[in-house]
């Protein structure tokens, strides 16, 4: 489990770009933080693997901050950034190398997770392309078997059947010990994976609720025209009509769009808020 | 690889500058200089090396998160300096032995002058004649460590123009508060000595034996333990 008390960061003392964020990551759970660019998920994706460190307040990841970078810290988290660094060795070098260092390393996960990627295991890794080389790395991590899996934009970089590929294997990998928490502006790649929303913008967490939460609260419908007759959160002009988010007042099912609720809470974040504390 | 190619690259300039240096006849100035550079020039190449990985985010993110304690890295980096280190002395020792060899075996025995000639070559002597070498080596490759932690891109030419800068600002500042002190004053050596004229004579004020020892034991164990200490602590608490 993740702990994130009081925790407040800035790149200088005058921008401070979280601010007394208090949350907590379930075991169990895909998390999706949305956000534009540049407004801070990256960081905070930092100060959990301990690669920044919070101004104030702290993180806790099974008990162990992350800002001591301790090795029994270290082999609970694997952390892939946007851009992936590999080294100039053989694929399977790299494997007996590195593994070593995470005890939940399983070779045949990894072989299998790499097959369903369509990556070459004779391959040397500076001979694979930019988005092989991502697939690489997420088949390690995946095979690291690591409680907390960390992944900054995980889709940049990969061609279409990859992005299929990787929210394939992402659905398959997931079991009750594990947080999988993905930062992304590309809310498409996300959807029917991810179980608990996180929205930031300008530092502030907007939204931090489960799919299930959104569907009672929110309805989202593509309609002919605008209805007057109840309260629009969020219109968009598409073809053949108007997409609407509203309150979901008649408990009604449906389909939960990314996009339009990212727009929908960024733009009006106070009545948001307001609906989703009123449990 | 890179760490491979600092070594075969210092290696092969100390090797080349010998042999260039000899072949122009002064092998006292070949072996010096050959093991200067070869020594410091390579420890300082391959300690600005050992911390690249904090050029861009990707390699430093997967350096920072490897499941090893900041100490472990640490030593990693500091032993493989110290490898180089032991490398280098083994190699210029070969090199050395190889090149006076060559020397003493073209010498023309019958020639009167052959016993002055063989003499004038001898095996370099690390210790005996390259203590301010060695002095320098640990100075400037433990400030090469810091600074690589400080600068993520070029270290070895930002570090480099850092000790450049601190070397003249010293003989600077030890000049200018030696002419305020000293009337006269020719020449200083910071740490040293300094020259004195009087009249038409030029007299040469060494600094105090125990002062000598004092500034000894800084600059062989204090200045370089500060800086060991201080490349721990940085890597400690390194964010990206």
């Amino acid at each position: 489990m993740v702990q994130v008390n009081n925790f407040s960061f800035g790149y200088t003392k005058r921008k401070i770009l979280y601010n007394n964020l208090t949350l907590t990551l379930e075991k169990g759970k895909i998390y999706g933080m949305l956000g534009r660019n540049g407004a801070g998920k990256s960081t905070f994706l930092k100060n959990l693997s301990g690669l920044l460190f919070p101004t104030k307040g702290h993180i806790y990841v099974s008990g162990l901050e992350p800002k001591k970078r301790l090795p029994s810290f270290l082999e609970k988290i694997y952390f892939i950034p946007e851009e992936v660094y590999v080294p100039s060795i053989p694929l399977a070098r790299y494997i007996r190398l590195f593994s070593p260092f995470y005890p939940e390393f399983s070779k045949t996960d990894f072989d299998k997770y790499l097959d369903m990627l369509e990556v070459d295991y004779t391959a040397h890794l500076k001979s694979l392309s930019f988005g092989q080389q991502k697939k690489f790395i997420i088949a390690f991590a995946l095979a690291c078997n690591t409680p907390l899996l960390l992944l900054d934009e995980p889709t940049n970089g990969l061609d279409i059947p990859s992005k299929a590929q990787f929210r394939r294997l992402i659905a398959s990998v997931m079991d009750d010990d594990r947080i999988i928490f993905i930062s992304t502006h590309q809310t498409r790649d996300l959807e029917n994976l991810i179980d608990t929303v996180l929205i930031v913008d300008n530092g502030e967490l907007l939204l931090n609720a489960s799919m299930e939460q959104i569907n009672k609260k929110l309805s989202f419908k593509t309609l002919g025209d605008i209805p007057t007759d109840i309260p629009i959160l969020y219109s968009e002009k598409t073809f053949g009509g108007y997409s609407v988010v509203t309150e979901n007042l008649g408990n009604e099912e449906n389909q939960l769009n990314l996009e339009h609720l990212f727009n929908t809470v960024v733009l009006k974040p106070d009545p948001i808020k307001k609906l989703f504390l009123a449990q | 690889m890179q760490l491979l190619g600092t070594f075969v690259l210092s290696y092969s300039v100390a090797t080349l500058i010998y042999f260039l240096l000899k072949s122009m006849g002064n092998f006292e100035v070949a072996q010096l200089l050959a093991f200067s550079i070869g020594l410091v020039g390579g420890g300082c190449l391959l300690a600005s090396l050992v911390f690249g990985y904090f050029s861009d985010m990707a390699s430093g993110a997967s350096y920072l998160t490897l499941p090893v304690s900041a100490l472990e890295k640490w030593l990693c980096a500091v032993l493989l300096v110290g490898l180089y280190t032991g490398c280098f002395l083994l190699f210029f020792r070969e090199l050395d032995r190889l090149f006076v060899h060559i020397y003493h075996s073209s010498l023309n025995k019958q020639d009167p002058r052959y016993q002055n000639q063989y003499n004038a070559v001898y095996i370099f002597r690390y210790f005996d004649e390259s203590l301010e070498v060695f002095v320098f080596f640990l100075n400037a490759v433990t400030a090469m460590l810091v600074g690589s932690l400080f600068f993520n891109r070029v270290s070895f030419i930002k570090v480099s123009l850092v000790l450049c800068g601190l070397y003249f600002f010293t003989f600077f500042l030890n000049y200018i508060i030696g002419s305020i002190l000293f009337k006269g004053m020719v020449r200083s050596f910071p740490f040293h000595s300094l020259s004195i004229r009087n009249g038409k004579e030029v007299g040469i004020l060494v600094m105090p034996p125990a002062w000598s020892r004092l500034n000894d034991l800084i600059s062989i164990y204090i200045l370089p333990g500060i800086l060991l200490l201080v490349s721990y602590i940085r890597l400690k608490e390194k964010e990206i």
